[in-house]
């Protein structure tokens, strides 16, 4: 996987403001990396992995383009990158780790509900259809910024979201939530 | 008139679609129960995608991460926000606390509390090498996360679930710079507590500043404990940085909850009560000198 996006980078390295901007994105890189892995101590691997690689490979940034989409395409391909090479990332759901960033059933009973219920069906997506879902759904990001984040065209993103969010209904209506 | 494709559909659900192609979709969700009903789902599906995971924002970072951010350096650009980063606990325990002149109440608070690290803390006019087991969050809680109910409804004093076995008590309230309606509130889950500031913004409430103290200060369901940040660094530099407080009593706090912490939260600040001096089971004024 390659995080160079223009291949005129100059990186980041000495400039001034640059930590306090990595700061102010480590709890959306973490929020992010929560939904793709579903577990708590993965997901700050993830974030750890990212933050090494922007470090390590600040040349490949060019300080023109938006560092949140550079760090995110980071994350995303360190994540492919982990499933791949340990296919149990993919199919690893750790409950008590879900349980310790939403809240239980009978506590705020509606709301928790719900968040949980989401984080389940969210199981039933692909990576690939994952990554979209958060990038576009949780993190904002338009369709457009979404493909240039995972470097496939915009009709694929499109595609996958699209069908990414059917699977989410479907999987919500089966609980109720979309009645 | 051709089926629009599942991808059409949701542009114009996500309000994408202009000109032509979405005059062309809005006719078609007209004539189709259908495909309206689709683009009710598409919809739905993002306004329950929005917030989901924002609890996560509220989490403490950890401390492993500040190494490597020590790799860069820290200055802030003049102008920018005060960004400031909490990390956990492991990285607490490796510093000293600060010596407090405190009461014994804030001094215990900081006994647990070890120096506040802060990344790019220029605003709340610290120096990075004054601490960095600070901590912060850059975003507004969604108003549906259990931290922003306690905000807008909890009593000072009275804990309420985070999680299944976590809690959040609201500690007082107050007003900053005149305008913006504030919390101060502690989290906790068995030795891991911590204390922040939160305000309310038209977006909702945000985190301004977070500290782990690894000690519990209030006794959930007890009453109020003293209001203000006392002798910790962190949450006295976020309240600095938030301009003057005036902080509420009971009365004043209650009316401000039965406001939703509008504007019209002024007209609880009557001359009556205005003084912030506390009452009998309210939250104490801020002590001078620890604004």
């Amino acid at each position: 996987m390659n995080e160079t996006s223009p291949k005129t980078g100059t990186g980041f390295a000495g400039t001034a403001g640059i930590r306090d901007e990595i700061v102010a994105l480590i709890p959306r890189l973490r929020r992010f990396a929560r939904g793709l892995t579903r577990n708590a101590d993965q997901a700050d691997d993830m974030v750890q992995i990212t933050l090494e690689k922007a470090l390590t490979r600040s040349d490949q940034f060019n300080p023109g383009t938006r560092l949140d989409s550079w760090m995110f395409r980071i994350l995303q391909n360190s994540w492919i990158d982990e499933t791949r090479r340990n296919s149990k990332y993919g199919a690893s759901v750790d409950i008590d780790s879900l349980a310790d960033i939403l809240p239980a059933p009978g506590e705020e009973a509606h709301n928790a509900g719900a968040q949980r219920d989401i984080s389940i069906a969210m199981q039933a997506l692909s990576d690939d259809q994952r990554i979209l879902v958060m990038l576009v759904l949780v993190e904002g990001y338009s369709y457009q910024e979404a493909a240039r984040i995972t470097g496939v065209p915009i009709g694929t993103v499109m595609s996958r979201l699209a069908r990414g969010r059917q699977v989410l209904m479907k999987e919500l209506s089966g609980k109720g939530d979309l009645a | 008139m051709n089926a629009p494709s599942d991808e059409d559909i949701m542009a114009f659900a996500d309000g994408t679609l202009t000109g032509d192609a979405e005059a062309h979709m809005r006719i078609i969700v007209a004539q189709n129960e259908d495909v309206a009903r689709q683009v009710a789902l598409y919809q739905e599906s993002r306004r329950q995608l929005a917030g989901a995971f924002d609890s996560v924002l509220a989490e403490p970072v950890p401390a492993r991460f500040q190494k490597i951010l020590d790799a860069l350096p820290p200055a802030q650009p003049a102008g920018a926000d005060p960004v400031v980063v909490a990390f956990d606990r492991p990285s607490i325990r490796q510093r000293k606390a600060p010596v407090s002149t405190a009461p014994l109440y804030w001094q215990q608070m900081a006994a647990g509390i070890a120096i506040a690290l802060v990344a790019g803390f220029a605003g709340y006019g610290l120096r990075p090498q004054d601490g960095a087991n600070g901590h912060s969050f850059a975003g507004t809680i969604a108003a549906n996360d259990p931290m922003a109910i306690a905000f807008e409804a909890g009593a000072s004093g009275i804990a309420q679930p985070l999680g299944r076995d976590r809690m959040i008590v609201p500690i007082a309230s107050f007003v900053a710079d005149g305008k913006r309606p504030c919390r101060e509130f502690e989290t906790g889950r068995g030795d891991e507590t911590g204390l922040g500031l939160a305000c309310k913004t038209d977006k909702g409430w945000r985190i301004e500043a977070w500290v782990a103290t690894g000690q519990s200060s209030v006794s959930a369901g007890t009453g109020f404990v003293p209001a203000g940040p006392g002798e910790n660094p962190v949450l006295a530099a976020g309240l600095a940085a938030l301009g003057p407080a005036q902080f509420l009593d009971g009365p004043q706090e209650k009316c401000a909850i039965a406001r939703h912490w509008t504007a019209e939260l002024a007209r609880c600040l009557t001359p009556a009560n205005a003084s912030g001096l506390p009452e009998t089971g309210s939250p104490k004024a801020i002590p001078s000198g620890q604004k």
